[in-house]
């Protein structure tokens, strides 16, 4: 096991250096460069800009400084806030977009996994038609489209909760919308997975010799069906890990939380290259750890896996 | 660990308290049995098991399968009794049945008695039903590469039978499965405790099966095919392994089988399954020296033997068995049969008896004054 | 086994009628009637793409001013004569501006999967039929696609190529769906690849070859047509995915240039009216999750009709 953590782990550097090439080179090949986007400059100022931020030195050694500072933690500089770097950026809105993603990710499992589970039991029946219609809706539904949702009910109907400022726990309603909007499509990929998985797993001949011993129908269920069903809805864990963090650019804007998938979506429409660049790659690092972490949880529930 | 608790667990392992006391009593026959369960006698009836007129169809799109047909038997207490068949005849339904472990929906029994130890089962809630399941009937299935819980310990599984209904420790259970699983011959038991079952061969995964049927002694032991997924070599060793410990235990069993060979190894007497009927029941010897239905003659001499020419060929029995759905009033075996008369299309025959005591069969034919001797 | 009458399966005697393999699927289809109803609504909303300037009761981008200003220059709510789902601040009419985004969505839907089946299907075969290194550069490269968080990388293309002349084809639409399809591709080439490496083990394919059939017509005559169900499956249902993608994409404001907006746009657009005039935004993201809605549909009809041994997985 601890061997095939190594080889997974050394097998990310390649994909994050493939990674790391495609988009230096986009940013390259994005005609205009940093500065074309505001008010019009001179061609000294643009070439000062340049130097400054050493974009006149060859490519070449552009993605070496810009990979070795990387690889050292530094992101590099933003090139709309002079004053602040990437690291600023992220440092601020880090904790509040994993507050964000973990409560997320909380509520899909907490209620994904009860909901699949009650759902084949009751196959047919008022809860199956409950989470059937939960994950219909949170599959055919964008995350936006629920947001907006969510806001037009909740906020400007019944004001039961603002529509933004998120301040932490330190002010409980205002995470209670965007947390349900980003976890809706979860908890539909996880009870959709879970229902079918344990749907499957009822048929099986172990659940019918755990019969045959006259086990408890709560044991049967609880000791003999509920961990094989989870082996397959833990393979998509993974997915929707990415899908969270993903995800939480959407919510972010909309909900005007104040973490780095908002600043993304900003620096999108700023043409902030410094910023995408170096937040694509440290998703994209988050992202390869996420599934690392998935899979280890995977050989752990089921003990015929065995990496080596 | 000196001191052990009823319900002590190990950390991390599920929680389980099955204890018997959990078990709501509804029915004057679940306390009769629950009675019975606290006495100790071993016999509280005239028969194991008495199955009258036991129906069991299988609703579906196509329409209602009487997969089990008005089937009736008798088991003596230790007595092995085997249930041949082809394919589909009912065989394994019918044991399913006895346990009613039928999958409902589709399948449901519909109608007839099963008295098993002078308690009927069918008047038994399934919360009842639960006090008899693993304590008075074990159950080991066909396949052994799928009736073991993959993310369990083979230890766990079969313990978790013995805490049920023996109302062990968990190291009590813990140490008669030790003892399980070395009787069924499996080398340092105690080691082997903790591996879980992709860790062992088919062989060794039905003695783990048969350990947990017999984990807590029960009176009937159900064996459906217990050795169709085995090695021929291996089918032997377990075929002995359950005769061996059925004796040693006093257990009687029904052995589930399509192969008349091995029923006749193993069992004292035989029901002989076809289209969802028993159409020929009696001890062993008679059935195979007077066979008195065509259909058990088609099983005999399909049996390849070993003092026929090299290359004869198999003998078969032409045709398939009978569409379940809607049986016509004809003998069922009819369409197959090389005797058949008109009176087999018009009519079935009943199962009645022959010169030998205890000998029935279900054959117009053969019965006295028919065409067939 | 040498007890012959194993050999007699159980159960019934063959009396059903025999048809073809795509009739069969056809007819389990037609029963399913979640996957009729999301048929339906796909083929309703193609022929309104198709049709859609045509039926418009006013160009898309045309400000009705004067009835704008007659309403106090608040938009105009829906259900009223001329402008049935009402207008935007602009005066815009919404319908009319839904109709040109179905022509966006429905053009995601085809051009997305277009471009996965023009470059999934040849790599997926090619690393099947010739394996060895080419196989393995594949592999890689899936690795690597699915390394990267799909709506990243699409971002990134889309940001440093819109000022292109790529980015501007297609009112900056071909970008979009190039981009996702780029993404797209890797999961048809793993599944044409997987379908075909198992096919190639078979007798006919044996057979095949025993006989001199050159390669191009064993992979084109014998394993595609055979690997065909599944591919039909992802192609129906990669397209919920794929409309999803575009309208999160309009949604940030990447996409099709002003005036043109897909139904992701619409509904970004419509958000700050979200108080004053709902409409603007539950409209167009009404016609969003219809269509992610009935694709998922179908999908999951075909994939039950196409193949039997999956029904009840879902």
């Amino acid at each position: 096991m601890v061997g095939y953590i190594i080889r997974r782990v050394l097998w990310i550097v390649p994909v994050l250096f493939v990674v790391s090439v495609i988009t230096f080179s986009l940013m390259k090949a994005a005609p205009g460069g940093p500065w074309s986007n505001g008010k019009p400059l001179s061609q000294r100022a643009i070439a000062q800009l340049d130097h400054k931020y050493g974009l006149d030195k060859p490519v070449i050694d552009q993605y070496l400084t810009w990979a070795g500072n990387m690889l050292r933690g530094d992101m590099g500089p933003s090139y709309r806030y002079p004053t602040r770097s990437v690291n600023d950026i992220v440092a601020d809105g880090v904790g509040t977009t994993v507050h964000l993603g973990v409560m997320a990710f909380l509520l899909s499992v907490l209620v994904g996994i009860p909901l699949g589970v009650v759902a084949a039991l009751r196959h047919n029946g008022i809860p199956d038609y409950i989470a059937t219609f939960v994950s219909v809706l949170g599959i055919a539904t964008p995350s936006f489209v629920i947001s907006i949702f969510l806001l037009v009910f909740f906020s400007a109907g019944l004001h039961w909760f603002p529509t933004h400022g998120w301040r932490g726990w330190e002010r409980p309603e205002a995470m209670v919308l965007p947390t349900i909007a980003l976890a809706l499509f979860p908890i539909a990929q996880i009870a959709r997975y879970t229902r079918a998985s344990m749907l499957e797993v009822t048929r099986k001949d172990y659940v019918r010799t755990a019969h045959s011993k006259g086990l408890k129908e709560r044991s049967v269920v609880l000791v003999h069906m509920i961990r094989n069903a989870l082996i397959p809805v833990v393979t998509i864990l993974g997915p929707l890990l990415a899908f969270l963090i993903t995800g939480s650019f959407i919510i972010e804007t909309i909900f005007s939380v104040p973490g780095i998938g908002r600043f993304y979506v900003q620096s999108i429409g700023q043409r902030d290259y410094g910023v995408i660049m170096a937040m694509t790659m440290m998703f994209a690092v988050v992202i390869a750890v996420l599934n690392l972490v998935v899979d280890v949880l995977y050989a752990y529930i089921d003990p015929r896996i065995h990496y080596s | 660990m000196t001191v052990t608790d009823d319900r002590d667990r190990a950390p991390g392992s599920p929680e389980v308290e099955n204890l018997p006391e959990d078990i709501t009593i509804e029915t004057e026959e679940g306390r009769r049995l629950a009675a019975q369960l606290a006495d100790d006698k071993d016999r509280h009836a005239r028969k194991l098991l008495e199955v009258r007129n036991l129906s069991t169809q299988f609703f579906t799109r196509d329409g209602v399968v009487h997969a089990v047909d008005d089937v009736s038997f008798e088991l003596d207490y230790g007595e092995t009794l085997g249930l041949v068949g082809e394919s589909g005849c009912g065989k394994s339904v019918t044991a399913l049945s006895l346990t009613r472990l039928v999958a409902n929906p589709p399948g449901r029994i519909v109608a007839g008695e099963i008295i098993l130890d002078g308690i009927d089962v069918l008047k038994l809630t399934s919360e009842e039903m639960r006090l008899l399941r693993g304590k008075k009937i074990g159950f080991i299935f066909q396949d052994p590469m799928t009736s073991l819980n993959p993310t369990l310990t083979i230890g766990f599984q079969i313990a978790e039978s013995a805490r049920q209904h023996l109302k062990l420790s968990r190291k009590a259970a813990d140490d008669r499965a030790a003892e399980l699983l070395s009787k069924v011959g499996i080398p340092r038991a105690r080691d082997r405790m903790g591996d879980y079952p992709h860790q062992f061969s088919g062989g060794m995964r039905q003695r783990v099966m048969i350990a947990i049927a017999l984990a807590c002694d029960p009176m009937l032991l159900l064996a459906d095919e217990p050795t169709t997924a085995l090695d021929v070599t291996i089918q032997a060793q377990i075929l002995e392994l359950i005769r061996s410990l059925s004796e040693e235990f006093g257990t009687a069993v029904i052995l589930i089988t399509h192969d008349l060979g091995i029923a006749a190894g193993m069992c004292n007497r035989i029901n002989v399954m076809y289209a969802g009927r028993i159409v020929e029941t009696g001890l062993v010897d008679d059935i195979f020296e007077n066979p008195r239905m065509p259909y058990s003659w088609g099983l005999l001499n399909s049996l390849p033997r070993l003092d026929e020419q090299k290359n004869a060929r198999l003998r078969t029995i032409e045709g398939l068995p009978p569409d379940l759905i809607n049986p016509g009033p004809e003998c069922r075996f009819s369409p197959r049969c090389p005797y058949v008369r008109d009176i087999c299309r018009q009519q079935e025959p009943d199962l009645l008896p022959r010169e030998e005591k205890g000998h029935l069969a279900r054959c117009h034919g053969t019965e006295p004054g028919g065409w067939i001797q | 086994m040498a007890n012959t009458t194993a050999v007699l399966d159980r159960g019934k005697v063959a009396t059903r009628r025999s048809t073809s393999l795509w009739g069969d699927a056809w007819r389990r289809l037609i029963r399913n009637r979640l996957a009729v109803v999301g048929g339906v609504v796909v083929l309703t909303f193609m022929l309104l793409a198709l049709l859609g300037p045509i039926v418009a009761p006013f160009p898309y981008q045309q400000q009705n001013l004067t009835e704008l200003a007659a309403n106090d220059h608040r938009p105009i709510s829906p259900f009223t004569a001329p402008f049935w789902l009402g207008t935007d601040h602009l005066g815009r009419d919404l319908l009319s501006r839904i109709l040109d985004g179905a022509q966006i969505s429905m053009t995601v839907a085809l051009v997305v999967q277009a471009v996965v089946l023009i470059i999934g299907l040849p790599v997926g075969a090619a690393a099947a039929w010739y394996g060895g290194r080419v196989d393995t550069i594949l592999m890689r490269m899936t690795d690597v696609v699915y390394a990267f968080p799909d709506l990243l990388f699409i971002i990134l293309l889309n940001v440093t190529l819109r000022e292109t002349w790529f980015g501007h084809a297609m009112d900056g639409l071909l970008l979009v769906f190039v981009a996702i399809g780029i993404v797209a591709w890797v999961g048809m080439a793993r599944l044409v690849r997987g379908q075909l490496l198992s096919l190639k083990e078979t007798e006919f394919v044996e057979a095949a070859r025993a006989i001199g059939v050159s390669d191009f017509k064993i992979v084109t005559r014998h394993l595609l047509p055979n690997a065909l169900g599944p591919m039909i499956v992802a192609v129906t249902l990669g397209i919920p995915g794929a409309i999803l993608a575009e309208a999160t994409l309009a949604f940030i404001g990447i996409g099709a240039h002003a005036p043109r907006a897909s139904w992701g746009k619409l509904v970004a657009d419509g958000q700050q009216f979200m108080v004053s005039a709902p409409h603007l935004v539950l409209i167009p993201a009404i016609f969003v999750a219809l269509a992610l809605l009935s694709f998922t549909f179908l999908g999951d009809g075909l994939r039950d009709a196409l193949d039997p041994k999956l029904k009840g997985k879902q």
